[in-house]
């Protein structure tokens, strides 16, 4: 078995290096193309943009025909991709993208979804009271975001994105998950 | 006219605006990710990464494909890959022996199926030697597989050669999906013993890795006539990892590899040129092998992305009276994916595959006056294959209209250049409904002993039956073929009928030409190369009479099915899946040809019904009903009668890390016969019912 073992790693060797210095040259030769957002973070994108056909806000906040307005925080390339959201149609009217500088209430004043960067400073020690209780849908990659305060958190699954609901904080700040989403998604509180 | 000057003006203006804001909507659509367009199901299907060419929800993909997923593994209770493939509509899989399978898509089935290309991990595991799978050495903890990806008609403008009838992609879990620890352990009349430990873990903040082993014997099935233990008996270890590293945003590379080894019984007819000319006798063919993978899948731009794959694949194979088989196997395959130009979606691709075999004889464990079942000649060959890809999708009607066009240019060693184009034509009219068509090109490259090779089918012993002659008669093939050509025609409809109901009915047309034959020359004896027909047999010193079959490509053939497949979830802890499969094929010979590829190797019907029932959250009910209609020729006067089997599962979860499972499979009968080799060299065996529990602890 030993034997055989080393015999298969004598076989295997040789062509792993050179794939492996091909692996480098192709490297090497376009890593200074651009970096842009992965495939992951395309997806996780896409996904906070559909969360707002499944969330009711207070009636306040859909007063008029105002846009739905999707605020991205930190930085993160999720949030870059969901920049391209800005004009699309989102349910009977249009969707806009902003950018925060800060989350503080006045900054996120207007947002119906607000996206976090899960790396984020701000909220490594749960969320801030600013954005908490104002009827806006906080949305984060970060570790466990959804079980410690905010309200939807995005994971990896089996190959594909996941998410979670807090269900409670949802619910404390006026809005209402539908079905299909609690449906899809990981209840954690 | 000064009013004039105003008017052109202002119609310049208009005109400068309209061209910008039309460059500002297609600068828009150009950066816009189709992501966005896809709805919330369909988002949380998106692979983060995937092997295929290019990744697309199967609702939205103009092919005849159907997924099996871990979960439909899991829950229907086989423990072998070629088993679960009984689950798609439109694949055949009759199992020859305890641990040999014939599976193909619509139609051409036999052991030596050699129409279906299978893919595990992006690692062809088609092998070149006869054209066709060891299905006794494709496996991996069960439990890994994300889905298996079944795709019938030709995928060969994608995936090159051999992918004529369909394609079967097997693809694991990232490590990210599998971390942590599994043990699996099952234990029945059937399967004997089978144990299979899996743990993974991070690898640091880049990624992630898993590792396994699993080992497993399963007991023999029994002789058809005779009711004999039918000396198939199985025994495999085997071992393997997978790293996925995402070292940057941009970046995700996988690296993975397998070792196996183990024995796999069978019974082999072997023949003689001397008294008793036949016998049937047990024997054992040893198997090891092991494979080691790289992918690099880079984001290069939000528009562009390219993945590079490097493998080596080892197989051994020791095959009392069949072969001594060792081959190594290279392939680097690049591909590029771009969407930079708007409406269209292309992918350029070029692969290198380098085969080395030594073929030799094997005469373990049996007499060494038996005639060798196999010849390869050279024994040993190096096989290169170059190819290049081009495809294009192009959105004819945004959201509702693609016409996909793309080819392979393959050059192999045997019959050069072979060109494998394809066109597509895909209509979304809304969300719930898609409409496709196809027309492909395919082809079937010779396979090692479809070049140089020589097959001693049989001997018919002297003043029998079937041989009056006073001298044994061998029947022995040899020859050269050209690549065997289809083109298929196929449509298909796609519909979510109701939030709980989809269905997916497929139609195909395949026109095949130049199929593999063999033809009969006139018997002559040996030594002396007079013909039969002058009487040779009476001279002194003949030893036994050559009848010749020379092979060649003397047979066209015209196949046509429906395949319908429904998927209905009545409540949310109900749910059920049908495949349903009509199948008809013909095949004309010229002269006294006769094909290899048969008819009646695919039953006309054949249905299957699966129920998966959680009665409570911590409890699976799961039955399966397969109906398979009768084989009319399996081959040469053997044909398989139609018969109705029933799988069941039974499962409860007493907490969240440990599962406790009954499984019974092919409850109806006793025991039934499925399939049989078709060239006829070894004992025909049935299955018996089987039934084991299995125990899954999570840690």
């Amino acid at each position: 078995m030993l034997r055989r073992l080393a015999r298969f790693f004598a076989l295997v060797c040789p062509p792993m290096a050179i794939g492996l210095a091909a692996l480098v040259l192709v490297h090497s030769a376009i890593v200074q193309a651009e970096s842009a957002a992965s495939r992951e973070d395309r997806i996780k994108a896409a996904l906070v943009f559909k969360l707002v056909k499944f969330v009711e806000w207070p009636a306040a906040m859909m007063a008029g025909k105002e846009p739905i307005q999707i605020c991205g925080f930190g930085d993160s390339p999720v949030a870059e991709a969901l920049a391209a959201v800005d004009g699309r149609p989102a349910r009977d009217r249009t969707a806009q993208f902003r950018k925060l500088a800060g989350l503080s209430a006045a900054e996120a004043r207007g947002c119906h979804v607000l996206f976090i960067a899960g790396n984020a400073r701000e909220i490594a020690g749960g969320m801030p009271p600013a954005v908490r209780g104002r009827g806006i849908l906080t949305v984060s990659d970060g570790p466990d975001f959804a079980r410690r305060g905010g309200m939807i958190g995005l994971a990896r699954g089996e190959n594909k994105v996941a998410f979670e609901i807090n269900l409670r904080a949802a619910r404390d700040s006026g809005l209402e998950p539908g079905a299909p989403l609690l449906e899809l998604a990981t209840i954690v509180e | 006219m000064n009013k004039g000057l105003q008017g052109r003006h202002s119609g310049r203006t208009l005109f400068f605006g309209l061209v910008s804001a039309a460059l500002a909507q297609v600068a828009a659509a150009a950066t816009a990710d189709p992501f966005f367009d896809l709805n919330l199901n369909e988002v949380l299907n998106l692979e983060i990464t995937s092997v295929s060419k290019k990744p697309q929800t199967i609702s939205q993909a103009a092919a005849a494909v159907f997924v099996i997923t871990g979960d439909d593994i899991r829950r229907s209770g086989v423990t072998t890959i070629a088993d679960a493939l009984r689950m798609a509509p439109g694949v055949q899989v009759g199992q020859i022996s305890a641990n040999t399978w014939a599976v193909s898509a619509r139609g051409i089935n036999g052991r030596f199926t050699n129409k279906l290309l299978v893919l595990m991990d992006g690692r062809s595991v088609y092998t070149p030697t006869f054209s066709g799978v060891y299905w006794d050495v494709q496996d991996t903890v069960l439990a890994d597989i994300e889905r298996i990806e079944v795709i019938r008609g030709p995928g060969a403008a994608l995936w090159g050669a051999n992918a004529v009838n369909g394609v079967i992609n097997i693809i694991t879990k990232s490590a990210a999906a599998t971390q942590g620890g599994l043990v699996t352990v099952a234990s029945g009349n059937e399967e004997s013993a089978s144990v299979s430990v899996r743990y993974g873990g991070k690898a640091g903040e880049i990624g992630n890795w898993r590792i396994y082993a699993k080992g497993f014997e399963r007991d023999e099935s029994v002789v058809r006539e005779t009711g004999a233990d039918g000396k198939d008996y199985w025994r495999q270890q085997r071992v393997g990892f997978r790293t996925d590293l995402a070292p940057g945003g941009a970046d995700s590379v996988t690296l993975q590899g397998d070792y196996y080894s183990g024995r796999s019984g069978d019974t082999a007819t072997l023949n003689f040129l001397t008294p008793p000319f036949n016998t049937t006798l047990g024997v054992s063919q040893k198997v090891s092998g092991g494979n080691l993978l790289g992918r690099w899948q880079r984001d290069v731009s939000a528009t562009d992305s390219f993945t590079l794959q490097a493998y080596f694949d080892h197989t051994q194979r020791d095959w009392p009276a069949h072969l001594n088989e060792s081959r190594n196997t290279y392939d680097l395959d690049f591909q590029y994916r771009t969407r930079r130009f708007e409406g269209h979606d292309v992918v350029v691709g070029a692969g290198y595959r380098l085969n080395r075999d030594r073929i030799d004889r094997s005469y373990t464990g049996i007499p060494a006056n038996a005639l060798h079942f196999s010849t390869f000649s050279p024994a040993s060959a190096n096989r290169q294959l170059y190819s290049a890809l081009i495809q294009d999708d192009i959105t004819l009607m945004p959201e509702k209209l693609v016409l996909t066009l793309g080819t392979k240019l393959e050059h192999n060693d045997y019959t050069g250049m072979e060109w494998q184009p394809n066109a597509r034509l895909l209509w979304t009219p809304g969300d719930t409904t898609t409409v496709w068509g196809s027309v492909a090109r395919a082809v079937r490259t010779p396979s090692r002993i479809d070049r140089g090779g020589v097959v001693n089918q049989t001997v018919i012993a002297p003043l029998s039956a079937q041989n009056p002659l006073p001298l044994p008669v061998l029947i022995q093939a040899t020859g050269e073929i050209e690549s065997e050509t289809l083109i298929a025609y196929e449509a298909g409809w796609k519909q979510r009928l109701a939030p709980t109901l989809s269905v997916d009915l497929a139609l195909f047309y395949n026109d095949y030409d130049k199929l593999r034959t063999g033809h009969f020359l006139a018997p002559v004896c040996q030594p002396s190369g007079l013909p039969v027909a002058a009487g040779c047999f009476m001279m002194p010193f003949q030893t036994y009479v050559l009848q010749s079959s020379p092979a060649g490509n003397m047979a066209k053939g015209w196949s046509h099915g429906i395949e319908l497949s429904a998927d209905w979830r009545p409540l949310t802890n109900l749910r059920f899946q049908s495949a349903l499969s009509q199948f008809a094929m013909e095949i004309r010979e010229q002269g006294n040809a006769f094909t290899t590829d048969r008819e009646g190797s695919a039953p006309r019907l054949q249905g299957s019904l699966r129920m998966s029932w959680n009665p409570r959250p911590d409890a699976d009910v799961d039955l399966w009903l397969r109906r398979i209609g009768r084989l009319d020729e399996v081959t040469e006067g053997i044909s398989i009668p139609g018969y109705t089997q029933l799988d069941l599962r039974l499962a409860w979860r007493p907490s969240k890390t440990f599962e406790l499972a009954l499984v019974g499979r092919n409850l109806l009968d006793r025991k039934h016969p499925e399939f049989a080799s078709e060239l006829l060299d070894g004992a025909m065996t049935e299955l018996q019912r089987s039934v084991f529990g299995q125990v899954t602890l999570r840690f």
